[in-house]
């Protein structure tokens, strides 16, 4: 009984500087944790693309609160500051962080995390809300985008007068569109069609419908058609 | 014929970054021989997998070592008496090795595994022991351009931009209606995927354009996405469940 008195009283006693209790830990971790559970449902809700990970979702949480005791720990003392570079600086960080946004709510995970450590609540609570508004918000709003739709066009024509009809063609292409590539072309069929694919970008004065007649009008083509890609758009 | 297990690494590139990487890499590739006259040749594959398709679900399953059993022609279509190829597909961790086996005299019945008796061989033992096993019928088909490229340094390094990737059902006749209309489309005509094979390592050269042109490596299996845009696999029966 002596014995477990004894370790519980080593366990929770007080070190010479620290003048925080169990509660006061807790509580940041807490706290820490309900802010990095807000930011993760931001990064969540602004994610594109599939490079989704649930273990960087852990990550943030991880961050969050470790920071939070470490900051703690080291408190106003410059010793177990170094002391803590020193201990980081044997872990090796291997990983490749894919997206530069993800630095970002690493970091901000990190700051809220120091906040709550070194209990600085309200500027930890400030960051987080307004980060997860903005981050949100940008997302919703498309901020920063540039977005370019790119429109695919397949034009299948015969063979027999090729040189012509694709002479043609281009010209109208020319004249409808800021830019055009031509990236594939299927042949061989056996039906003595080829079918060109371009890729286009459309300027303002494109009208599907129009264009759509000035191919059909060139002799030798068959038939015509539309798909539009967005450039962003991640496969 | 047996081949050495070789690097094989995948990107998926919009037409922009093929034009970019091709820029970059004219003086170390040339054109495949074999290509059309706009250096591209139709690719068409039917693969084999068993009754509860065992093969799409190790991929998912992210099995390290993993195979495929599949029936290559360099056309629209298989044909009598076209050159056509049974190949196994191996991959063990991240390297990759095919078994290839030239169907001289094919016809049409060769799509069927039931009428593959072959010679014995080493390769064939493979094959039929995996014919056996997962009693291989027929599953996805997948048709694309391929435009080839080789290094003229490095003999085992082969580039390629696979564009136009379609799915087509078992039996699923090609039609340019198909393709136009992105039917069967896995994806949308602007995307290509290009894949890099070595067997040594792969050259400082191809690192580099990628890493220039940002690329990030992917996986993208061809038959397994095709698969999935046919939704093959819910034809799974309750017996293999």
């Amino acid at each position: 009984m002596k014995q477990t008195d004894y370790f519980l009283s080593q366990l929770f006693r007080p070190s010479e500087a620290v003048n925080f209790g169990l509660a006061d830990v807790v509580l940041a971790m807490t706290v820490s944790a309900i802010l990095c559970f807000m930011l993760a449902g931001a990064y969540r809700e602004t994610h594109r693309g599939t490079s989704y990970s649930q273990s960087f979702l852990l990550t943030l949480f991880l961050m969050g609160t470790s920071t939070s005791v470490v900051m703690m720990i080291i408190g106003s003392n410059i010793a177990r500051a170094f002391s803590l570079v020193g201990a980081l600086s044997i872990i090796r960080f291997r990983t490749a962080v894919k997206d530069p946004r993800d630095t970002g709510f690493l970091f901000t995970a990190i700051v809220a995390g120091m906040g709550c450590g070194t209990q600085f609540y309200m500027p930890a609570i400030a960051l987080t809300v307004f980060v997860s508004v903005l981050v949100t918000a940008l997302y919703h709003f498309d901020y920063g985008s540039k977005q370019r739709l790119d429109m695919i066009l397949k034009i299948t024509f015969s063979r027999e007068g090729e040189t012509d009809s694709q002479k043609a063609i281009e010209s109208v292409l020319k004249k409808q569109f800021k830019r055009y590539t031509l990236i594939n072309r299927l042949l061989d069929f056996g039906d003595g069609l080829a079918t060109n694919v371009y890729v286009t970008q459309p300027a303002k004065k494109t009208k599907k419908d129009e264009l759509e007649l000035m191919l059909k009008e060139i002799g030798g083509v068959s038939s015509i058609s539309f798909f539009e890609t967005d450039q962003n758009s991640n496969i | 014929m047996f081949g050495s297990y070789r690097h094989e690494l995948k990107y998926v590139v919009k037409h922009d970054d093929k034009a970019f990487l091709l820029e970059r890499w004219r003086r170390h590739l040339v054109k495949d021989p074999y290509a059309n006259e706009f250096a591209t040749t139709p690719v068409l594959s039917q693969y084999y997998d068993s009754p509860d398709f065992a093969f799409y679900r190790d991929k998912y399953d992210g099995l390290v070592v993993r195979n495929k059993v599949r029936l290559r022609t360099y056309s629209h279509s298989f044909k009598a008496g076209a050159a056509c190829f049974l190949e196994i597909k191996q991959k063990k961790y991240d390297l990759i090795r095919k078994i290839r086996m030239p169907l001289p005299g094919f016809s049409c019945d060769c799509l069927e595994p039931g009428n593959w008796n072959f010679p014995e061989s080493k390769e064939n033992s493979v094959l039929e022991t995996l014919k056996e096993r997962y009693l291989l019928r027929k599953s996805a088909q997948v048709w694309y351009l391929r435009e080839a490229y080789y290094s003229i340094i490095e003999p085992d390094v082969r580039v390629t931009f696979d564009s136009s990737v379609t799915a087509l059902y078992p039996g699923e006749d090609l039609t340019r209606t198909a393709v136009v209309e992105q039917r069967g489309s896995v994806m949308p005509d602007s995307y290509m995927i290009l894949e890099v094979k070595a067997t040594e390592r792969i050259p400082a050269w191809v690192s580099k354009g990628v890493m220039a042109g940002e690329l990030v490596q992917k996986p993208v299996p061809k038959y397994v996405l095709a698969m999935d845009k046919l939704r093959m696999s819910e034809f799974i029966t309750g017996a293999y469940l």
